[in-house]
């Protein structure tokens, strides 16, 4: 489904900054997987998913998405395929529009005809389903800025978003961190209901490790831009937070 | 009266010229340069078309020469990764030379005949040029209002407020940028033409401080008018641009010399920036 192959990112190479924030990491990943990623600060999480995304381009290595050859292919031409939430919950959405025209400019993801009205009409309704099944009352906020809703308002309606379209791989950085507790775990079992419900492959950085172990059928843990443990279902399952954070030491 | 009249058209000439400003300012959210250099150029292809009786047709040509100019910042911007404000700066001093060139290395051009005065022979009134400027403005407006009901014209909003989300939903950022400028432009190089047909020459010079009008018709108009939906916000820069105009003539008539009208237009546009902002402080000290 997914295929990277020794990808290799270099910040600032040949200078005094220099940082190797991937380390010709390799990650496969399948049709159903549903893969958590964990590590300490700075361990190249969310440099993994700008590759990917395209947003960073790797030194070397290639990537296949659905045995395409996306290596070389520009960021917004992928993310027609990806769907993604941001690590920074103000960069999913656009402050000025409104949640409707957010909404409607996601819609089109992969298939703009750019001519058309901007907003139609008889998509509302299922917008509208799509946000009620947040929980947090967005429905009826259709005509509100999205600079007016709080951060976890604007991760959650990013969320929805970005599966709007299903896309063929969703990528989500620690997109539940700028929310509440009660927020979070509602927003993480739609997350889960969004993902099996349409055969979404996804990908989830996170720092809250029981998340990491209750949600997923893989476990990832990284630490200085390599993949140090790769873990399956019974494998992960076994797993305590305990050891989790022993083993590893995500966190010294 | 006579004075309040000719307030009234330059006023509406350049509101024209500041919805052009208002696009790359604005919506774009990139402070655009270029548009000195585009006002001049639309004036230079107009007065030299109309030299060859071609009136209506320098009018179009303008718009391609301005829009022409937008793409150029906008590959410099996007392509050229150089700096937005230091991309319009070099477009603008390039325009010099080709506005010079266009105009046959002459500083300055006048015309006999122009638009504005073939619509006076037909239509005999006082108000005819301010009417025939008018119409021009509702044409602009008109089509911007519909541009942005488009999902072209909402992918255009949301790359100015966010470029991020606007890759992440599959739209080519870059293409905005550029397109976005490219109408910036052809919006006020249209209205260096209009200029030039209503006042009968062109000068190498005529774009400089349009920059600034600009802004100042969008700053003042917002202090007075503002509004989320989109016309309501193009009606406050036409606003913005009268009443600026306005302000400009009752200083002339209160004995300023017209070479004081730059540093006056420096001034409003200070002023209404940071006006509003100081009250607000006050208030809520
Ligand atoms: N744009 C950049 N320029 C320079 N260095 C960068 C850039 N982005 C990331 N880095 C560096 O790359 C390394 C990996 O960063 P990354 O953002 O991938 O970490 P992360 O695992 O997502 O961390 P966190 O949990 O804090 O989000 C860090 O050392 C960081 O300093
Ligand atoms: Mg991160």
């Amino acid at each position: 489904m997914l295929r990277m192959e020794n990808a290799h990112v270099v910040f600032h190479p040949q200078t005094d900054n220099e940082r190797v924030a991937l380390h010709d990491v390799d990650l496969h990943l399948k049709k159903d997987d549903f893969l958590c990623i964990v590590g300490g600060n700075g361990a190249g999480k969310t440099t993994l998913m700008n590759v990917i995304s395209g947003t960073i381009k790797a030194q070397h290595g290639t990537l296949f998405l659905e045995d395409e050859d996306i290596t070389n292919m520009a960021e917004h031409r992928r993310c027609a395929m990806i769907g993604r939430i941001f690590q920074d919950p103000l960069k999913g959405t656009a402050p000025h529009l409104t949640v409707l025209e957010n909404l409607s400019l996601a819609y089109g993801r992969g298939r703009r005809s750019y001519f058309q009205k901007a907003v139609h009409k008889q998509d509302i309704a299922y917008f509208k389903e799509r946000l009620a099944a947040l929980g947090l009352g967005l429905e009826d906020r259709l005509d509100n800025e999205v600079g007016l809703l709080s951060g976890g308002q604007r991760q959650a309606l990013t969320l929805i978003m970005a599966t709007l379209i299903p896309p063929k791989l969703l990528l989500l950085d620690e997109h539940t961190a700028a929310l509440d507790p009660k927020t979070a775990e509602r927003i993480m079992q739609e997350t889960e209901r969004i993902i099996s419900a349409y055969h979404i492959p996804a990908m989830m950085i996170t720092h809250n490790l029981s998340q990491a172990l209750r949600y997923g059928n893989r476990l990832l843990v990284m630490k200085d831009g390599s993949i140090i443990k790769d873990m399956g279902q019974q494998e992960k399952e076994r797993l305590t937070i305990a050891e989790l954070m022993h083993d590893y030491e995500i966190f010294s | 009266m006579t004075a309040l009249l000719g307030a009234c058209e330059l006023g509406l000439l350049m509101a024209v010229m500041s919805l052009g400003v208002f696009l790359s300012f604005r919506i774009l959210n990139v402070p655009d340069l270029t548009i000195d250099g585009s006002f001049t150029t639309g004036c230079a292809v107009s007065a030299v078309c109309s030299g060859m009786q071609m009136h209506a047709f320098g009018l179009g040509m303008a718009v391609l020469c301005g829009a022409l100019a937008g793409l150029i910042t906008g590959i410099l911007q996007t392509k050229g990764k150089i700096q937005p404000i230091l991309a319009g700066i070099l477009t603008m001093t390039g325009l010099y030379s080709i506005n010079l060139r266009i105009m046959g290395s002459k500083p300055n051009l006048f015309l006999e005949n122009t638009l504005f005065l073939q619509i006076k022979e037909l239509f005999p009134s006082s108000y005819s040029e301010l009417i025939l400027i008018l119409v021009f403005l509702l044409v602009v407006i008109g089509i911007l209002v519909l541009f942005f009901t488009t999902q072209l014209g909402l992918a255009l909003r949301a790359t100015g407020d966010n470029e991020a989300m606007v890759k992440a939903s599959s739209i080519n950022s870059d293409a905005m940028i550029i397109l976005g400028l490219s109408l910036a432009n052809a919006i006020v190089a249209f209205s260096g033409a209009l200029f030039v047909q209503y006042q009968g020459f062109s000068d190498i010079n005529s774009g400089t401080g349009m920059m600034v009008i600009g802004l100042a018709s969008v700053i003042v108009g917002e202090v007075f008018l503002t509004s989320r939906r989109l016309p309501v916000r193009f009606l406050s820069v036409v606003c913005g641009a009268l009443l600026y105009r306005f302000i400009l003539t009752f200083a002339l008539q209160l004995g300023l010399e017209a070479n004081d009208m730059k540093l006056l237009s420096a001034v409003l546009v200070i002023a209404a920036i940071s006006f509003p902002h100081m009250l607000r402080r006050r208030y809520h000290a």
